[in-house]
């Protein structure tokens, strides 16, 4: 399993699109993901998940990744959310 | 050897009452981006209801295996219709369709199909009605 932590840097917060983006990167990924947020998990690979956990501006959030091509799928979504998840 | 890249993925049938498919199409690719293999059949007043039936099921047949229906209403005429005309076809639909089902309808069927699929799309529809309330704290 691995873990790391990344602070959104989207002015909207992940809103729908951002949330989307974020989703579809996850399911290429054989892996289990989640993202962590005050304790709570949700699933990486569930937009209706992802937008639940309300993740706003400047707020922390831990992805999580285990399994087969955990390494790369944390990659991927760490850079993802450290470039905006294609809305800045 | 079948390359995985080029697997088809399940097709997804919209069908309603007049233009909300065809707007949750739109909808969905604001926030998800283009993608294929979804199509909209708006059925609207005056239509011939038969004619709309057998042309739903040829859609659906035409689609890949393990494709899914998923309707406005439950027993109103478009579902209506595809039960009239579904006696020679394995179908998979959902009832109650909306923005949220459709996004994750796009997202699961690139890992499921049928009825695994059917499940996890309407898993997430019931996941997608909230309260606002709970949104605020008015202790």
């Amino acid at each position: 399993m691995k873990s790391r932590e990344v602070t959104i840097v989207n002015k909207m917060g992940i809103h729908a699109r951002p949330a989307s983006v974020f989703v579809r990167t996850a399911m290429k990924y054989p892996c289990e993901i989640y993202i962590e947020k005050n304790g709570r998990k949700f699933s990486s690979k569930s937009m209706m998940k992802v937008l639940s956990a309300g993740v706003k501006y400047g707020e922390s959030i831990r992805i999580i990744t285990d399994g087969q091509g955990e390494d790369e799928a944390l990659e991927a979504l760490a850079s993802a959310v450290e470039s905006g998840l294609g809305d800045l | 050897m079948e390359n995985e890249m080029e697997k088809k993925l399940p097709g997804i049938l919209i069908l309603s009452h007049g233009s909300l498919c065809e707007g949750l199409i739109g909808s969905a690719k604001m926030i998800y981006g283009d993608f294929d293999g979804v199509k909209a059949m708006p059925f609207y007043d005056g239509s011939d209801i038969r004619a709309y039936g057998e042309a739903a099921m040829r859609v659906y047949g035409e689609m890949p295996e393990g494709s899914i229906i998923l309707f406005d209403l439950f027993c109103g005429t478009p579902f209506n219709q595809v039960m009239e005309h579904c006696a020679q076809t394995r179908i998979y639909g959902l009832c109650g369709v909306n923005l949220p089902m459709l996004i994750e309808a796009l997202n699961f069927r690139e890992n499921l199909s049928g009825q695994e699929l059917v499940e996890a799309v309407a898993q997430s529809g019931k996941e997608s009605l909230v309260d606002v309330k709970t949104f605020f704290d008015f202790s």
